[in-house]
């Protein structure tokens, strides 16, 4: 038999093979002996993985009560109780040798059985990490000869007493002292750990009372770290439960609470800005300048040891600026350095290189938590919507963003002034759930002029081949005014330089919004008068007899069975039920 | 027959109603052939009395009734009513097995209540994060490059 499962809550699924083992497990359950077979499980066991296996094997031990104990410490057991949430009982059994010997020698105990309950801070770390306060109640049934002839109710040091208990419950993991001490404390597997002991007949409960599940068999398997892992909380283990078990009765009152449709989901990381960017090329220097630098550079660019340096590949000095913009965002900037414009450097003008044209910015989160509880937190009456500068609103499902974290990023890229805001929304599971993008541009492109020589060395040069052939022996002599001489014989046009103009007049309305991103949440306001459920109810939904329930009452179905009545009455009844009666 | 007389203070829709002031007469004769459901009485009794009643219980017939129309004439009274079958027949009610659609405890406040009121506006609620903008902005200034050139 070979089924597959999950060694932790976010692991990888693995394989695990149970075999039976030919031996067989005689249980009382107070009132019958069951017969179970042993199962040896070659994979690293967990209590999931038995449970899972049992459950599918057995389905008809669901409710079966498994009390008895067996060799020294019987089971776990985990009670989801109606406060799962909140409730954690375990139940220790042990053989009557053992009681007595921890509880001075006492002769005449047939079962024993040690019930306690901890509190929800339990469920912050493996029981196995708790301390005394966590023990909220201990008390503990003796009987005779199956009878129960007293209680024992808590009293100073009992939480050091089952501490002990558990110790010596790991006996049967280690041999070796301070791998107890670990184990107890951090989970730590023992070196010397060995297939016996803690793990034997864990049962689970469908309720505090006295439904179990039985879901493991005396394991051979080696503990596994998997099984500290404050991943196996019940609450945890109620979604693995459930998740074969979405047939059974869900109705009950408030939230459900549960996660009925449990499937595993990766989380939405986040990748980060690109490694590489366009100005690792080398084509382009970014810059962010100052005012300054920029008027610096201005002057120097129409200087003469600009213009005799630059290669006469453009015709404008203009030309080797790409772009030059205002953002509203800042780089990083890099250790001050000279301008270099091509390969032309200025060493007076000092100017701090972009170290990376890509940045993110992490603008925080915000929590969005219920304000009623109930429907009314969810669409159509809640809305949720973020404003994000230079990018616009972008509406939020409320089923998403309810009961979550919101958190914003914004990409920018210097190079072209565009951004792109990134609205993580991560549930109360710790799974990230949705992300939102939104993009937009944080910049203004600031124009610049300069005079357009392409068109003046453009007719120079138009005019000169116009006269080649003729200029043909002028040329041969090398002379450059000569070629002038001869260009101005071709009846030249008057050289002129035009105004051109780098990057464009443009707006960017970003600039005169708001700069804060906000998240707005647009809650209803409800008209809730007093009198409301005796008047009217709730909706419901909720299954039982009609005298199970108290005050006002509406059906949708009844099965009128055992009701002697006429046919009128009858539909009567039924035409009263649906308008609502009080019970 | 036997008739037993209340006073039924209890809404209509009370399954187990709350009853006083019983008053019992007997040889109460039906005025005429009549549903059970809907029976009609003759009852002979002092002027007034029955008056101050709402409800009757006839044990013959197993059932409460309201009453619905109490007319007198020559030291009779007729009484119309009409069968109560929520009281009538309440014990084997509260063993039916059901499904509440709404109620008053036992409820459910994520399933969508299409009858729960709100108001036409909302009250917004708003949660600033911190800005990564500042309205100083900064110049970015991109120009060619030549790789390594100096």
């Amino acid at each position: 038999m070979i089924i597959k499962g999950m060694p932790g809550y976010f692991g990888d699924i693995v394989t695990y093979e149970f075999e039976p083992t030919g031996t067989h497990a005689n249980i009382f359950n107070g009132s019958d002996v069951i017969d179970l077979p042993a199962y040896k499980c070659t994979g690293e066991g967990t209590y999931i993985n038995w449970y899972k296996f049992f459950y599918e094997q057995h389905p008809e031990l669901r409710d079966v009560n498994i009390p008895d104990p067996i060799e020294v410490l019987s089971g776990i057991y985990l009670v989801r109780s109606t406060e799962y949430e909140s409730k954690l009982e375990v139940w220790l059994s042990f053989t009557t040798d053992v009681y007595n010997s921890l509880n001075g020698g006492q002769t005449t105990i047939a079962e024993p059985s040690i019930k306690f309950i901890f509190d929800k801070s339990i469920f912050a770390t493996p029981f196995w990490n708790m301390t005394f306060a966590h023990v909220s109640k201990v008390y503990t049934y003796e009987y005779v000869e199956g009878v129960k002839v007293w209680d024992y109710y808590p009293v100073a040091g009992d939480g050091l007493w089952f501490i002990q208990t558990v110790f010596t419950a790991v006996q049967g993991i280690t041999n070796n002292y301070f791998n107890k001490i670990l184990y107890i404390n951090e989970g730590t597997v023992p070196t010397d750990a060995e297939p016996v002991g803690i793990f034997q007949n864990i049962h689970v409960s469908s309720d505090s009372s006295t439904t179990w599940y039985y879901i493991g068999d005396p394991a051979t398997s080696r503990p596994t770290s998997a099984y500290h892992s404050p991943q196996y909380t019940l609450t945890n283990w109620r979604k693995m439960h459930f998740e074969s078990n979405q047939e059974d009765d869900t109705s009950g009152s408030g939230g459900g609470g549960g996660n009925y449709g449990y499937e595993q989901s990766d989380t939405n990381h986040y990748d980060g800005i690109p490694t590489v960017t366009p100005a690792s090329s080398g084509f382009i220097n970014v810059y962010h300048a100052s005012v300054q630098n920029l008027l610096d550079m201005a002057k120097f660019m129409y200087t003469d040891a600009f213009l005799q340096n630059v290669p006469k590949l453009v015709s404008n000095p203009i030309d080797y600026i790409i772009s030059l913009m205002l953002c509203a965002a800042a780089p990083d900037d890099g250790t001050a350095e000279s301008l270099r414009i091509g390969s032309v450097k200025n060493v007076a003008i000092q100017i701090a290189p972009v170290q990376s044209v890509y940045k993110t910015f992490d603008c925080g989160t915000v929590n969005v938590e219920e304000c009623f509880g109930g429907f009314l937190d969810y669409a159509p009456f809640t809305k949720v919507r973020m404003q994000l500068p230079f990018c616009g609103d972008i509406d939020l499902d409320p089923q998403i963003v309810m009961h979550s974290t919101v958190q914003l990023r914004y990409a920018v890229d210097f190079l072209t002034g565009s951004c792109l805001a990134r609205v993580d929304v991560t549930n109360n599971h710790g799974i990230a759930a949705e992300t939102y993008f939104k993009d937009g541009n944080c910049s203004v492109s600031v124009p610049m002029t300069g005079a357009d020589f392409n068109s003046y060395y453009s007719s120079v040069f138009s005019a000169g081949f116009s006269v080649v052939s003729a200029g043909a022996t002028t040329l041969a002599t090398g002379s450059p005014l000569a070629l002038m001489g001869a260009i101005g014989g071709a009846n030249m046009q008057r050289p002129r330089a035009d105004t051109i103009v780098t990057g464009h007049l443009g707006s960017n309305h970003g600039f005169l919004g708001n700069y804060t991103p906000a998240l707005i949440i647009s809650r209803p306001v409800q008209s809730f008068p007093e009198g409301y459920n005796p008047n009217k109810g709730r909706p419901s939904n909720i299954g039982g007899t009609l005298g199970s329930f108290s005050g006002y009452t509406s059906v949708t179905s009844i099965k009128l069975d055992g009701v002697v009545a006429t046919d009128a009455e009858l539909s009567e009844i039924r035409q009263l039920l649906a308008g609502g009666v009080y019970v | 027959m036997v008739v037993k007389f209340y006073r039924n203070k209890s809404d209509e829709r009370v399954l187990s109603k709350t009853l006083d002031s019983e008053y019992t007469l007997s040889n109460v004769k039906l005025l005429e052939v009549t549903d059970i459901l809907h029976p009609k009485l003759k009852v002979k009794s002092a002027a007034g009395v029955l008056t101050t009643y709402n409800y009757m219980y006839i044990p013959d017939y197993g059932r409460y009734y309201f009453i619905e129309e109490l007319t007198a004439d020559n030291g009779y009274s007729y009484v119309t009513a009409r069968v109560d079958v929520l009281m009538s027949h309440a014990t084997a009610l509260k063993n039916c097995s059901c499904i509440a659609e709404r109620q008053q405890s036992e409820y459910n406040f994520y399933l969508n209540d299409e009858q729960f009121k709100t108001l036409q506006y909302d009250k917004q609620f708003q949660h600033n994060f911190t800005s990564p903008f500042n309205k100083g902005g900064s110049f970015i200034l991109v120009v060619q490059g030549s790789g390594n050139y100096d």
